[in-house]
């Protein structure tokens, strides 16, 4: 038994995840730290889920780099010419394995901090979100695998290392926007009246999911030939295809409407709906909603009989507030919401003059 | 028990066969293949070994084929194979090395573990086992090259120029561990050095251009020489003779 452990660390600390494990963790809590990036969060697991996941910035390119060179070393050392009875596949895995558990490992980390700046209130981390990391993980890691099997550790490393990272960073900042939602890589989703749409995660799970399948088809056979490339390439093309028609229609942002059963309601004059993360509030946006509806019954004014933070529910009084909000705030915006402010659509910009009364009124509404 | 090659037809891409129809079939005890240069005894090693297939005919071992799927598993496991090129695990120790053989040989990692350092005492290395194994020089290399042929037991042991870089006084040795390997396993060497073997084989096939140009015992190779002296000289006059009787 000792002789087992003995040799299950003598070989464990050879790996370069293991070195790369304190620098990981390291770039993980710098990024998260870094401003804004948990900074309004509003206690909504989802948007927490995406940040926390949104780590693979710096996760994944260490990740592919530390493939790459575990792949490396195997070629150098003869093992993919050796006449083993095991495959090349499980000589792969057998190295690269802990380079996934340092994936997995930095994708915690950085969730159990994102949880601790969460201060959620209801709900638990988005298993879907979860999926996608992970699937784009694995995706970097094939990456890295299949360049350590063709290409010297020396130009496999820093080419997995910094593709990686630019495959996560760029997109963003090109058009059509809609090539931003491949990568997995999202630090604007979501309020809490949206959650990321069913295809903003699917899109990087299936190309991340694409590559592994294309490195399994690279390593199918001993030595590197061009029909497994070739199918490995086809394989990659379609899911990218298939991610690019997922996405197309998307804008800045791939979100959906949060759907409106999530809502708590509580009041009656007028009924008031919040999101659950907001629950807490909810009193006092009861008592300042009923107080509103008071002030302007007073003045032969009817209001709504519902307000909800929901925009899909029908209600025409739709306000927003937020887990840190003060009392006050929450009140401004309860009353804020009843006011219309932007200008009928017949009238040209700038020409509406009932525009002007719009700050004096919501100041009148929330004394 | 034995190594067979039946109707083997092998080529590089783009190049002349190097086999056509090649026959042979393994005996007992060592077998030194000579050859020279381009002979394709290095082919005919790496056939042996399932590290390349037949383009047609079969490899088999005690009937199991290297080209079958079903039992490719099997033939590797009881098959292993020195390569003239050892390859150094960067960063492993000469145990973790000869243990990772093992393991990619089909035995688990707790026992590949324990055969290592057994496989390594039986090669004179036991006093390096924990030394990073890109730190041996060529000669211990090659001696952990031998560890991880025989770290899995195999049946059928294939060197392809196993004594070259080492001292003297490591053939001696070698010699030795040849001697006792044979008691458990065949052997089929590949070699230029005939001086070295000629004592402890028992069979010696010439090959020479993809064809077996000599057969025999160890007794009738050095009698094929009117040379005396040392049996190393007598068996470098046989293969001269034997070379140049073929070329002619």
């Amino acid at each position: 038994m000792n002789e087992l452990i003995t040799e299950r660390v003598c070989y464990g600390r050879h790996n370069s995840a293991v070195k790369a494990l304190p620098v990981v963790l390291a770039l993980v809590y710098l990024y998260l730290e870094s401003d804004g990036v948990t900074g309004d969060l509003d206690g909504y697991w989802p948007s927490g889920t995406l940040r926390a996941v949104s780590a693979l910035l710096v996760i994944a390119p260490v990740c592919a780099a530390c493939a790459a060179w575990e792949v490396g070393r195997l070629r150098r050392g003869g093992v993919f010419d050796f006449p083993g009875v095991r495959a090349p596949g499980q000589a792969v895995l057998r190295s690269t394995w802990p380079v996934a558990l340092l994936g997995v490992t930095g994708l915690a980390v950085s969730l159990a901090m994102v949880a601790t700046r969460l201060r959620a209130v209801a709900g638990s981390p988005d298993l879907r979100v979860l999926g996608m990391g992970a699937a784009v993980l694995a995706g970097h890691v094939a990456v890295g695998v299949v360049l350590g099997r063709v290409l010297s550790p020396v130009v496999a490393t820093p080419t997995c290392l910094l593709g990686s990272y630019a495959w996560l960073v760029y997109p963003p900042s090109v058009l059509p926007f809609s090539i931003r939602h491949l990568t997995g890589f999202d630090t604007d989703c979501c309020q809490t009246d949206s959650r990321i749409a069913t295809w903003g995660v699917l899109a990087p799970a299936v190309i991340g999911l694409c590559l592994v399948a294309g490195s399994v088809l690279v390593f199918a056979t001993r030595k590197p030939r061009p029909l497994p490339f070739v199918a490995a390439g086809c394989v990659v093309t379609s899911g990218v295809l298939v991610a690019v028609h997922g996405v197309r229609q998307f804008g800045v942002d791939a979100v959906q409407p949060r759907a409106e059963r999530a809502l708590v309601c509580g009041g009656n004059g007028p009924v008031v709906c919040v999101w659950p993360e907001h629950r807490a509030a909810l009193p006092d946006v009861i008592q300042s909603a009923a107080s509103v509806t008071r002030a302007l019954a007073g003045l032969g004014i009817v209001t709504p009989s519902r307000a909800s933070e929901s925009t899909t529910d029908g209600t025409s009084w739709v306000f927003a507030v937020s887990a840190v909000s003060s009392a006050s705030e929450r009140a401004a915006s309860i009353s804020g919401a009843l006011i219309p402010s932007e200008g009928p659509a017949c009238q040209p910009p700038h020409s509406w003059r009932g525009g002007m009364s719009v700050p004096l009124l919501q100041a009148w509404l929330e004394a | 028990m034995s190594l067979r090659f039946d109707r083997v037809s092998y080529r590089y891409r783009r190049e002349p066969l190097v086999f056509n129809e090649f026959s042979l079939k393994s005996s007992p005890g060592v077998t030194v293949l000579l050859g020279p240069n381009g002979a394709g005894k290095t082919t005919l090693m790496r056939l042996a070994a399932a590290a390349l297939y037949p383009a047609s005919g079969t490899v088999s071992f005690d009937g199991d084929s290297s080209t079958s799927r079903s039992a490719r598993a099997r033939y590797r496991r009881r098959v292993g194979w020195l390569p003239q090129q050892i390859g150094a695990l960067p960063a492993f120790s000469t145990r973790e090395q000869v243990a990772y053989a093992g393991w990619l040989k089909g035995l688990g990692r707790s026992v590949a573990w324990d055969s290592a350092k057994r496989a390594l005492a039986r090669v004179d290395l036991a006093q390096h086992l924990d030394r990073p194994v890109t730190q041996l020089s060529g000669g211990q290399l090659r001696r952990v090259g031998v560890a991880q042929v025989i770290v899995h037991d195999a049946q059928m042991i294939l060197m392809d120029e196993p004594t070259a870089g080492l001292d003297p006084a490591q053939r001696s040795g070698f010699r030795c561990l040849i001697g006792e390997l044979q008691e458990t396993a065949q052997l089929l060497i590949s070699t230029h050095q005939t001086e070295d073997l000629a004592d402890i084989c028992n069979r010696v096939l010439i090959l020479n251009a993809g064809r077996v140009c000599w057969d025999g015992s160890t007794g009738d190779f050095l009698a094929q020489a009117d040379a005396s002296g040392s049996t190393s000289a007598r068996a470098e006059a046989s293969y001269k003779t034997l070379l140049d009787e073929n070329a002619s």
